[in-house]
């Protein structure tokens, strides 16, 4: 290891924590044309601040993710971490500066070591962490410190994964993912491989270590109910590009991307009385032949025949609030910020239970 | 078990002799299912898995079966196909169209499953076989129970096909499994499931591994098969927003017990018991606008540290000092709806508006 790698450069001031910026990310294929898995994606997250990032699956959101802690190279646009650009994962160790960038998966059984103690799991992560092994006594205080914080009993440190529920594997990704004293964690669908009491737990548990400790989250899921109710920002992923990104709770109130309606009516909600979620027809595109004008053209109920020859640009809706559309409009000045949005619920298409 | 008798809520609806014929129209129920009793061999000795679950299908209804891991929820279902793990003990009694299930000998369930009965599973791909293309699956069957020819079956799979909504069937006979996605899949399984017009569909977790726009395909796709061919669905799955859209009743699993059940609207709309009532508001969907989801604390038990009592009283913040001893029995309300909670936390309002205390 050469000793720059180790060094932890200083932050460049005023840069956002995690930076995407128009990335592009291609996969080679044997004996084919290599696929764009995502084309031109730009996102950023604060501190303190969690980021929900939504789509179908094949939509590129798990590439997005990926390329953020630098586990895949983006073949174009650049990732920042801190106002640096983010080393893609090489043989050697990763540097040390990032190691205060993490990553929790979703399959915690594929993620934790089946055949060691889950305590020395932990211990690994602290001793990187700390950047210095540490001895048996401080060793073992700060994976109970870490167990406690992810709302597991200590005394647990001794046993293996197989001895805990899917829900409790995940708590113990998280804590290791902690014990590096991350400032910024990507989630990769953390909560759905679980069940339904678990998935509400380990949610609130990431939001919660985020507004604690000031840590920026990006949490990658298809539960777009979840991320309404945890995700300070929303960003919306079609078939490799971002198609709308602004503030939940008014990008909820008011979705100005048809594909946004589309998949907040498909989603079922309890209570709301024998009401069919309503179907978005068609399938994701062959990722080798994406259509021609706006990539959502061939499947969108509101498609017009400019849709099917022009790449829509991003439309600011309202500050921080874009839309990927044709027809998108900016708001009037005067409904922007107001916390209810009028017609909000005609839009969204849906009474509310 | 205690209770089994008086859960099938219709009155009137004995159990039916004499309807064996496999295609005598059910006059009852299609499916019944009374104090069934699983015990499965573990490493431990023998555990009680399934405790004195009873239900029963109409032809057309959809039921859904609502339960996390551990809750009993799938080994129902198998028990109904006669796929339970070797070693496994089973008791009280499981009734198609009038007709005993659990003693069937295996070729006599032959004629049953995939015929009458048929399964879709949470994971399309382990139902297909990735090396055979599509037309081979969906006729070897229906040649095998119904007797077709190759050509009566290839014409049987296409209107299969097209029933399920698959663009150009022919294409997609001649295709192999991995040249579709996943939402596609599901819709050949399901279309494979109905090729022998079965009268029940047991669907375990059919959308769970899907995107929710396929999801909502997929479950306007069982609703039309009901109203449209008068299949009966039995529905499991742990995500109460799929149950709400699609099921006219629900039966609350934990623990391998019947918590609740009833008309899903009544169930959903008020819970009882403390078990849904935690799991509507851990839900994120039904949760107020602006209110968090409050989880459950702790997991479902396993198989090999259940519970005294209750088995969800070291979960429950209405438990009592009874909880942790004596099992709730599972006790009739009025509106064809059932609860095994002896604390009753919700029970007031709901008392009030069937009438019992207001005018």
């Amino acid at each position: 290891m050469s000793g720059d790698r180790r060094a932890v450069p200083p932050a460049v001031p005023g840069a956002p924590l995690l930076e995407v910026e128009a990335i592009d990310v291609s996969y080679a294929r044997h004996g084919h044309s290599p696929v764009r898995a995502v084309t031109g994606a730009s996102l950023t997250v604060g501190p303190g601040e969690v980021v929900g990032l939504v789509g179908e699956s094949g939509c590129g959101k798990s590439t997005l993710g990926r390329a953020a802690v630098g586990l895949v190279a983006p073949s174009a646009g650049q990732v920042r971490y801190r106002g640096r650009p983010v080393e893609v994962l090489a043989r050697g160790a990763r540097p040390r500066w990032l190691r205060s960038l993490q990553m929790v998966f979703q399959d915690p059984y594929a993620s934790l070591n089946p055949r060691r103690r889950v305590g020395r799991q932990i211990a690994d992560a602290a001793a990187l962490g700390a950047g210095a092994a540490l001895d048996g006594k401080a060793s073992s205080d700060r994976v109970g410190e870490l167990l406690d914080r992810v709302g597991l009993s200590p005394g647990v440190a001794q046993r293996y994964p197989h001895e805990f529920s899917g829900g409790q594997c995940q708590r113990i990704a998280i804590a290791r993912a902690l014990a590096a004293q991350p400032d910024c964690i990507v989630a990769d669908e953390p909560i759905s491989a679980l069940d339904a009491s678990a998935q509400a737990q380990i949610a609130n548990l990431l939001a919660g270590i985020a507004a604690q400790s000031g840590l920026g989250m990006l949490f990658i899921s298809h539960d777009l109910s979840v991320v309404r109710k945890i995700a300070d920002r929303t960003v919306v992923m079609y078939f490799g590009r971002v198609v709308e990104s602004g503030p939940t709770a008014p990008v909820w109130a008011r979705p100005a991307h048809p594909y946004t309606r589309a998949l907040i009516n498909a989603v079922p909600r309890a209570g709301a009385g024998g009401t069919l979620p309503a179907e978005l027809p068609g399938d994701v595109p062959d990722p080798a032949r994406p259509p021609a004008g706006c990539r959502f053209h061939p499947r969108c109920p509101e498609v017009m025949d400019s849709c099917r020859t022009t790449d829509p640009p991003g439309v600011d809706i309202a500050p921080g609030w874009q839309s990927v559309c044709l027809r998108a409009q900016p708001l009037p000045a005067t409904t922007t910020g107001a916390g209810e949005v009028p017609g909000a619920a005609e839009v969204a298409g849906r009474p509310e239970a | 078990m205690s209770a089994s008798g008086d859960v099938v809520d219709r009155a009137g609806t004995g159990p039916t002799a004499g309807t064996a014929g496999p295609a005598a129209p059910a006059q009852g129920p299609v499916l019944e299912v009374e104090g069934l009793t699983i015990s499965l061999r573990t490493a431990r000795g023998l555990r009680r898995a399934v405790d004195g679950i009873s239900f029963s299908i109409d032809r057309a209804e959809i039921l859904g079966i609502a339960g996390e891991s551990g809750s009993g929820k799938t080994l129902t279902a198998l028990s109904v196909l006669g796929l339970l793990p070797g070693g496994a003990r089973t008791g009280g009694s499981v009734r198609f169209q009038g007709r005993e299930l659990l003693t069937l000998n295996r070729r006599q369930l032959r004629e049953v499953r995939g015929k009458q009965v048929a399964l879709v599973s949470q994971d399309p791909s382990t139902a297909l076989h990735p090396l055979l293309r599509v037309e081979v699956q969906m006729t070897e069957h229906v040649r095998a129970h119904l007797g077709f020819t190759h050509d009566q079956a290839r014409a049987r799979a296409v209107e299969m096909l097209e029933a399920v909504r698959i663009p150009d069937p022919e294409a997609a006979l001649a295709a192999h499994p991995h040249q579709f996605s996943g939402g596609m899949r599901q819709r050949i399984a399901i279309a494979m499931a109905l090729a022998c017009e079965p009268a029940l569909i047991l669907a375990d977790e059919p959308t769970t591994a899907l995107d929710v726009t396929v999801q909502a395909g997929i479950l306007r796709l069982l609703d039309r098969l009901r109203r449209e061919r008068g299949v009966s669905v039995m529905i499991i799955t742990h995500d109460l927003g799929v149950l709400s859209s699609v099921a006219d009743r629900i039966c609350v699993l934990y623990g391998g017990r019947m918590a609740e059940y009833g008309r899903t609207g009544d169930v959903l709309g008020a819970p009882r018991h403390p078990y849904t009532q935690g799991l509507m508001r851990s839900l994120p969907g039904a949760s107020e606008e602006g209110a968090p989801m409050v989880p459950i604390q702790g997991s479902p038990p396993s198989l090999d540290d259940m519970p005294a009592g209750c088995a969800f009283h070291p979960r429950c913040e209405h438990a009592r000092e009874r909880c942790r001893t004596v099992v709730p029995s599972l006790r009739t309300l009025p509106g064809g709806r059932g609860l095994a909670c002896d604390v009753d936390p919700f029970g007031q309002a709901d008392e009030g508006v069937a009438g019992m205390e207001r005018p």
